[in-house]
């Protein structure tokens, strides 16, 4: 079904909205939670959850690209429950090995900023990605936004895993110098 | 900042970045491709058993009988007018370079499938002023106006051989009205004889009732009821001045006259 045939299910408060999103996007939903979550349980719990969130939120809201709507409610959803489940320990997902990654370009202290200046911060981030060539900015995207395993992004993009790494770091590197040339200590 | 706000702060990175990383992801898909191709096909070979059970000479409405989950079923089809693209405006016509482009560059497997391209707007009358398309026209409706698209398919080449336009309407202040209205306009390019919009289950074919307005334009309408939420909806279809316009009102019982007030002041207006 076409996603404007899905929308208008979820306008028509037509229950069979739930199915049809879970047709065409619940693997998708279920790649992101369960990279993030490692094991399928709590992926599927997500998922679920996902659907429950799409359906009290359109409308009012009216998604302009529906895959990316639920995939945001999905990974902000995975993290949360990533983040209640493992306060104390390591899971078993990408969560934490992305985390130790970040760690290298961020200082740790609390966040003090005000609202605008994250904007600005993502308007800067965004400066950054979009002088990146694609390769490196989809790779970028594929281990930070959807958790992808680094084994997987090589199979992908036909690199070796050491070759994934070293891009990684240094896009976080060149990243962290950018972001420091326009005022920006993350 | 602490590791975890830094991957909370990506989620609002451009989206254009994040969907280009996710068909990367799609590599290996094969089935949904063959899907996609298995479907065309399908129309295509169900297209040459079409029965027309409507008659008019031109730019009319027609239902061809089909079959969806082993049950009777009918396609809404339509005969439509062509329009040249000096119809349009220049604007929509850089959209030619744009499909050529997706076409140019798909990778199967590792690109969105090619050939269609949308953009939203602000406002209705944004939408109209970027397509340029005089024929194209909505009424005044009365209520919130929620999003508004512009989508259009084309060829290899960029030839555009359709055009929807999508109109969105909310009001949810004491009960529920929703209002989309679609409008389809084909161009030159478009090489079938008939357009294929929607499909109709036998229970809700048996319900459509034709109304003709004094512009003596014929519209095709059904009325049903949403399950589980009770609300009630009326859907239409119709071809005015050439182009296929479909309407879907939902609205819950306390929204009841004012959809109807709607649904009379659109049928008095095209």
């Amino acid at each position: 079904m076409e996603d404007s045939g899905i929308i208008k299910l979820y306008f028509d408060r037509n229950e069979e909205a739930i199915p049809a999103t879970a047709e065409k996007y619940g693997a998708y939903c279920m790649t992101v939670s369960k990279n993030i979550l490692g094991n399928n349980e709590d992926a599927e719990e997500c998922v679920n959850d996902t659907y429950l969130v799409a359906w009290n939120t359109i409308p009012p809201q009216i998604p302009k690209i529906l895959s990316l709507f639920l995939g945001k409610i999905t990974r902000n959803l995975s993290l949360n429950l990533y983040r209640k489940k493992n306060a104390e320990k390591r899971g078993g997902g990408e969560y934490d090995a992305v985390l130790d990654e970040i760690a290298e370009i961020v200082s740790g202290k609390e966040n003090t900023e005000e609202d605008f200046e994250r904007k600005e911060l993502i308007s800067a981030i965004n400066s950054f990605l979009g002088i990146l060539d694609e390769e490196k900015r989809s790779i970028f995207i594929c281990r930070y936004w959807y958790f992808d395993s680094v084994e997987d992004i090589a199979e992908r993009f036909g690199k070796k895993e050491s070759s994934v790494y070293s891009s990684l770091e240094r896009t976080l590197k060149k990243l962290r110098k950018y972001l420091a040339e326009r005022g920006f200590e993350i | 900042m602490k590791k975890e706000e830094f991957i909370d702060l990506l989620e609002d990175i451009d989206e254009d970045y994040i969907l280009k990383a996710h068909e990367s992801q799609k590599k290996g898909k094969v089935i949904s491709s063959k899907k996609w191709f298995a479907l065309i096909a399908a129309i295509i070979i169900l297209g040459a058993f079409a029965t027309v059970v409507a008659a008019k000479p031109e730019y009319r409405i027609f239902f061809e009988e089909t079959e969806l989950e082993s049950e009777k079923a009918y396609f809404v089809c339509s005969e439509l007018e062509k329009f040249s693209s000096g119809d349009f405006s220049e604007d929509i016509k850089t959209v030619e370079k744009e499909i050529a482009r997706q076409y140019r560059d798909y990778e199967l497997y590792m690109s969105s499938f090619p050939g269609h391209w949308y953009r939203h707007f602000s406002s209705a009358s944004e939408a109209k002023e970027f397509i340029g398309f005089e024929k194209f026209s909505v009424p005044e409706i009365g209520i919130p106006e929620r999003d508004f698209c512009i989508s259009a398919y084309g060829d290899s080449s960029g030839k555009i051989s359709h055009i929807r336009a999508e109109f969105f309407y909310l009001d949810t202040e004491n009960g529920y009205l929703g209002i989309q209205i679609f409008a389809d306009a084909l161009t030159e390019n478009f090489e079938e004889d008939f357009f294929q919009s929607d499909i109709l289950s036998e229970e809700e074919y048996q319900t459509v009732r034709e109304t003709l307005n004094r512009k003596k334009t014929k519209f095709y309408i059904f009325d049903g009821e949403i399950s589980q939420t009770g609300n009630r909806r009326t859907e239409m279809f119709f071809v005015k001045k050439g182009v296929l316009y479909y309407v879907n009102f939902a609205f819950s019982e306390e929204k009841t006259e004012k959809a109807e007030d709607i649904i009379q002041k659109v049928l008095k207006f095209y």
